[in-house]
């Protein structure tokens, strides 16, 4: 059996800087970036030293002797947060230390991983909206509340599809959707629906809080990745402001208080 | 009538306009629309150790 030639530390170096600026646009933590990684490098017997930032990738690859090295900055992959890419990549990690696959199937199988194509926007739009109800049952809404905050999960989130879909930037995105999923949701008050209108409005905008990047934060603070815990916090900080002023300008136009 | 009557109208009379419009612009395009799909739950979720699809055939 012929033995498959053994990569260069430049493919290595290359496969191993493109698989960690993907993981890191799908929404990874630095911690499981840093891990995967390491147990790749091991697997193909070398060293990788790499430093995460909030939008690049600096990783160094050098030989077991540490004679010989290869070093690429590459920046983070424009994807949308995706936990299907995230384990398929991690499994991928996974097969190449479990010595499962070698170096040319686990770039093979890396470009099919890439190919990924997003979840149906349709299915995703249903359980958002059913998920959405289902908190405004948690905060004790009633049955017609529960109808409110579905309708309006429903038309914020296609809402927020069509924009981003358009390229629109995303802090303008919340600031419409959560104006939208605001003024439908203030129909209780409007048409005297239900018993807690106050409810349906105050959890028709709990789908565009962004629970990922403050996680996310809040992990890689605790691993010490200190600039890319900041950076995401003040990501998901901006968001949730632009998702208030959505909400408070609903509220307003609605004639609604903010305080009592 | 209500100046939020009004409003709350406009708003909905809008995303009602916008979503005709792209549903339109799909047909158009001749997009197709899966609203059912099926894959295995090991595309979510994954677990050192779990095994294949293919071991378990």
């Amino acid at each position: 059996m012929e033995a498959r030639p053994t990569p260069s530390l430049k493919e290595v170096c290359i496969f191993l800087t493109d698989y960690a600026s993907w993981l890191l646009g799908c929404g990874a933590t630095c911690i499981r970036i840093e891990k995967n990684v390491g147990r790749m490098a091991a697997a193909f017997q070398v060293c990788a030293e790499m430093t995460v930032m909030p939008t690049n990738i600096q990783m160094s690859v050098w030989d077991m002797n540490h004679q010989d090295s290869y070093s690429l900055v590459k920046r983070k992959q424009k994807t949308g947060i995706s936990f299907n890419i995230n384990t398929r990549m991690s499994k991928l990690s996974w097969d190449v230390a479990d010595r499962k696959i070698d170096f040319a199937e686990a770039v093979s199988r890396m470009e099919e991983i890439k190919k990924t194509p997003p979840e149906n926007k349709w299915a995703v739009l249903v359980l958002a909206s059913l998920a959405n109800m289902s908190f405004c049952r948690l905060f004790n809404g009633d049955l017609i509340a529960m109808a409110v905050v579905f309708v309006a999960t429903m038309a914020g989130y296609r809402i927020k599809q069509i924009l981003l879909e358009a390229k629109v930037d995303v802090r303008v995105v919340f600031v419409c959707s959560a104006f939208v999923s605001s003024v439908i949701g203030a129909s209780g008050y409007l048409f005297n629906l239900g018993t807690t209108p106050d409810i349906a409005i105050g959890t028709s905008v709990l789908y565009l809080i962004p629970g990922i990047p403050y996680i996310n934060s809040v992990s890689d603070m605790l691993d010490g990745h200190y600039i890319c815990s900041f950076s995401r916090f003040i990501d998901a900080l901006i968001l949730t402001i632009c998702l208030s002023i959505g909400l408070c300008g609903g509220m307003f136009l609605m004639g609604l208080k903010w305080l009592n | 009538m209500e100046t939020r009557f009004i409003i709350w109208s406009s708003v909905v009379a809008m995303l009602l306009v916008v979503f005709a419009v792209k549903a339109f612009s799909d047909f158009r395009k001749g997009k197709k629309h899966h609203f059912i799909e099926i894959g295995s739950d090991a595309e979510m979720f994954y677990c050192p150790g779990d095994p294949k699809p293919s071991d378990q055939e």
